[in-house]
């Protein structure tokens, strides 16, 4: 996905349209359980193919992304930002990348 | 309930959760809908992606054990049926959903406790074996009669093109879709 905004960004930048800016990805749920090593050490988990997160992206970033998790058998939960997240809860970054975070 | 009473019925709780977890009904499902691509864990249980599941079984841990596998399973039986066995009342319970969300008749639909929305979008995921198609992208078999004529047109667009007949008209029929 970096690689295919970067090449996006290259062709706006010929044609002088504004780049793509740096997307972040929030995940919450069962997901980021899944993703926090220290967690997955203690706890048995399952989860389903729902990925429950804050997106702040581009509209073409975006799609990539919806794109990405349907050729992994995974789906976007468009109702994510229903979901509580508690006042004292941590964000742990885990990737950076040069368009995304 | 003070807060001794309680913590001996949650010890209680959890010992009884672990123990059917390791339940063989619990892990054939689970074996089972992991290896399809349906459920992810972070715990090694053998993978079973021939098993067959009774669907009684299955019912069973998802009530008692684990909710997402209910979650997954009309899915896993529409995608899957010869895997799956069951009573003829769950299976026509299973039909009625597969056949709600064909007709996208969806009222009130549900699965022990587990809404059809939860239900419906592993209908349409990409599985990992690529050979079963989600729902939606399933091709449907259709009958023409064309005269000879149209049918030498097509036999020698598909030798020029190098693509099926199939491609051929539904490459027209969605360039005159967008017209």
């Amino acid at each position: 996905m970096n690689e295919a905004i970067e090449f996006e960004n290259l062709q706006r930048l010929k044609e002088g349209i504004l780049a793509i800016p740096k997307s972040e990805v929030l995940i919450f749920g069962q997901m980021s359980l899944m993703l926090n090593a220290s967690v997955v050490k203690i706890l048995n988990l399952i989860q389903t193919g729902d990925m429950d997160a804050k997106l702040q992206m581009d509209y073409f970033t975006k799609i990539k992304l919806l794109d990405f998790l349907e050729k992994n058998g995974l789906v976007y939960d468009e109702d994510s930002h229903l979901v509580w997240i508690p006042e004292n809860a941590k964000v742990i970054e885990f990737i950076l990348e040069d368009n995304f975070e | 309930m003070n807060k001794n009473a309680l913590i001996k019925k949650i010890n209680k709780l959890a010992q009884q959760d672990k123990k059917r977890r390791l339940d063989p009904r619990y892990l054939k499902v689970m074996g089972f809908l992991v290896a399809k691509g349906f459920l992810y864990t972070n715990t090694k249980i053998p993978l079973n992606p021939n098993e067959h599941i009774n669907l009684k079984e299955a019912i069973w841990a998802g009530r008692f054990v684990e909710p997402r596998i209910l979650e997954v399973l009309p899915a896993a039986y529409e995608r899957f049926k010869k895997h799956f066995s069951g009573d003829a009342d769950t299976i026509e319970k299973l039909e009625q959903i597969i056949d709600g969300i064909k007709r996208k008749n969806n009222h009130k639909i549900e699965f022990y406790g587990i809404s059809i929305e939860k239900i419906m979008p592993w209908f349409f995921i990409q599985l990992r074996d690529k050979r079963s198609k989600p729902f939606d992208k399933r091709k449907v078999s259709k009958t023409f009669r064309f005269k000879p004529e149209t049918v030498d047109i097509l036999k020698s667009l598909k030798e020029q093109s190098g693509q099926s007949e199939t491609e051929i008209l539904e490459n027209l029929i969605a360039d005159a879709k967008s017209m």
